[in-house]
């Protein structure tokens, strides 16, 4: 039987979800990493609210990078493990595009979350109410193309030593672009500005990254399968 | 010769920055060099062949 | 097709071996000749600059060394793709023995940047744009050196690392753009430390000369990395014995 590619998008999506919800805990360990790491900042800087909103826009950034750094090592290890993989790469089908719909899931299990949960962490920064929905906007839309970038360095430390922190080491310096945008999006909807450029810029980055990303990625896993 | 040395009151910047730059080529080298030999030396170990004077 | 039967003799690691063996000491001797001439130009005969006086000479050490440290990048990027591509094993080679050169330029850019920065906006490190870039850059030599240490297949370390240098490749720009982006939204005096368009003819062509000096050091140590890497990758290949022997 020939699946079409958005069946096999569905079937691949699908699985993913079902897997996911058999360890419901596991869902909510990077958003619990998350509420955490926002909370260590007060505690080693100050807890007056005045200055805390001054460096909100960091800390929710990089405490949202943290949380997806740690959850993309998931994105392709079990699969890796069991042969699933390996199985999608031998399907006949375009691993690009299964790759891209694995990517897309590991966003909804963890970057839109983060970017939902994400306005409890602002209130408590001292982030002002105005601000919030666009700081979801651009957390997702962030979020989205952290998990696609993260994607190709989860695919090339698949097989590496110590794979964990090169993953991290290899998606850092690419994410800065993401981490600029969005932390000046989130500034700028703080105090009360214009947010359309560096959303505009952010989604600039998203395209690409859906353009280019899932082929790299799929290259990675095919050298790191061979 | 004084003058050239001080640069101007800058020299305490100037020349250090001159070392660390042409400290960097020079460790560039010698470690580029020094791969070179090591990868030699493997190499004849791998191959058995033991006659280093004859090389260049 | 003449173009060809070069190409193709590109790819033979004995070939290109017997060509770095016999051309690195030009390009080493050049090197030299170039920056002797260079420094005595830039140190000596130009006049010191009217803002930073002779604080400027810094960027004869500086500016080539940033040049060197983003060419770096793209030869190894060209190379990792031409490499990729081609499954060319020498382009891996040259991939491989581009890296520590230019994380050491990107190391003496920052170092000289450094140093260049102190007298002339009174602290080290001010988060400028452009060194900031720098340092992203170094974090992407280091990534890709780490990749390829951690994947003991050497064909999969080459290929990997491939990959990882193209997508690096990519984002150099994107980068650049978005830490130059955020530099003008916290500090709206540019700083003309770095690029200074008035500079007079006798302060310029010490550095283009240099420049081309530092060009041909790369060229010269590259040729030798690339001796010791292919040394290392053709492991029990008839030549390597004659080459040796």
């Amino acid at each position: 039987m020939r699946t079409g590619s958005l069946g096999v998008a569905q079937l691949v999506i699908a699985r993913d979800l079902r897997l996911a919800f058999r360890k419901p805990s596991q869902l909510l360990q990077p958003l619990m990493f998350f509420m955490i790491v926002a909370t260590l900042f007060p505690l080693t800087l100050t807890p007056e609210l005045s200055r805390l909103r001054d460096a909100a826009p960091g800390v929710l950034w990089i405490g949202a990078l943290l949380s997806s750094l740690l959850a993309l090592e998931f994105l392709f290890r079990e699969d890796a493990q069991d042969g699933t993989l390996e199985q999608f790469a031998l399907s006949g089908q375009a691993l690009t595009w299964m790759l891209f719909a694995k990517t897309c899931t590991h966003w909804l299990l963890t970057g839109l979350p983060l970017a939902l949960s994400a306005p409890i962490v602002a209130v408590a920064l001292g982030v002002p109410a105005g601000a919030l929905w666009s700081l979801v906007a651009a957390l997702a839309l962030g979020g989205f193309a952290l998990s696609l970038i993260g994607a190709i360095s989860a695919g090339l430390t698949l097989g590496a030593r110590r794979g964990g922190v090169l993953l991290s080491l290899l998606t850092l310096p690419l994410a800065v672009p993401i981490l600029i945008f969005g932390a000046d999006a989130t500034q700028r909807a703080i105090t009360g500005g214009e947010i359309a450029a560096p959303m505009y810029l952010l989604a600039a980055i998203a395209v690409l990254g859906v353009t280019l990303a899932p082929l790299a990625a799929a290259a990675a896993v095919r050298i790191g399968l061979e | 010769m004084n003058d050239f040395l001080a640069m101007s009151g800058y020299g305490k910047y100037l020349w250090p920055a001159f070392g660390l730059g042409f400290g960097v080529v020079v460790l560039i080298y010698v470690s580029a060099r020094s791969s070179l030999s090591s990868a030699m030396r493997d190499a004849r170990r791998r191959l058995e062949i033991n006659r280093p004077e004859q090389i260049r | 097709m003449a173009t060809w039967t070069w190409f193709h003799r590109f790819g033979s690691p004995p070939w290109v071996y017997g060509f770095a063996a016999r051309w690195a000491p030009w390009f080493g001797a050049g090197a030299a000749l170039c920056m002797i001439i260079a420094l005595y130009g830039g140190l000596v005969l130009a006049p010191p600059d009217y803002q930073q006086k002779d604080a400027f000479r810094i960027v004869y050490i500086h500016a080539p060394s940033a040049t060197l440290s983003l060419a770096v990048y793209s030869t190894m990027a060209v190379a990792a793709a031409v490499g990729l591509i081609w499954r060319m094993k020498v382009a891996h080679a040259a991939a491989a023995a581009c890296a520590p050169i230019g994380a050491w330029f990107t190391v003496a850019t920052l170092g000289t940047g450094m140093l260049w920065g102190k007298p002339m906006w009174g602290a080290y490190w001010v988060w400028d744009p452009r060194l900031t870039s720098e340092l992203v850059l170094l974090f992407l030599y280091l990534g890709y050196m780490g990749l390829r240490a951690g994947i003991e297949d050497p064909q999969k370390a080459d290929k990997a690392s491939a990959v990882l240098a193209i997508v690096g490749a990519v984002n150099v720009p994107i980068i650049k753009y978005s830490v130059n982006w955020w530099n003008s939204l916290h500090q709206p005096a540019t700083n003309k430390i770095l690029g200074d368009p008035d500079m007079d003819w006798s302060m310029v062509w010490p550095l283009l000369l240099m420049l081309l000096a530092f060009f041909l050091y790369f060229g010269w140590v590259l040729l030798i990395r690339l001796r010791a890497e292919l040394l290392r990758r053709e492991r029990n290949a008839s030549w390597i014995r004659e080459v040796l022997a």
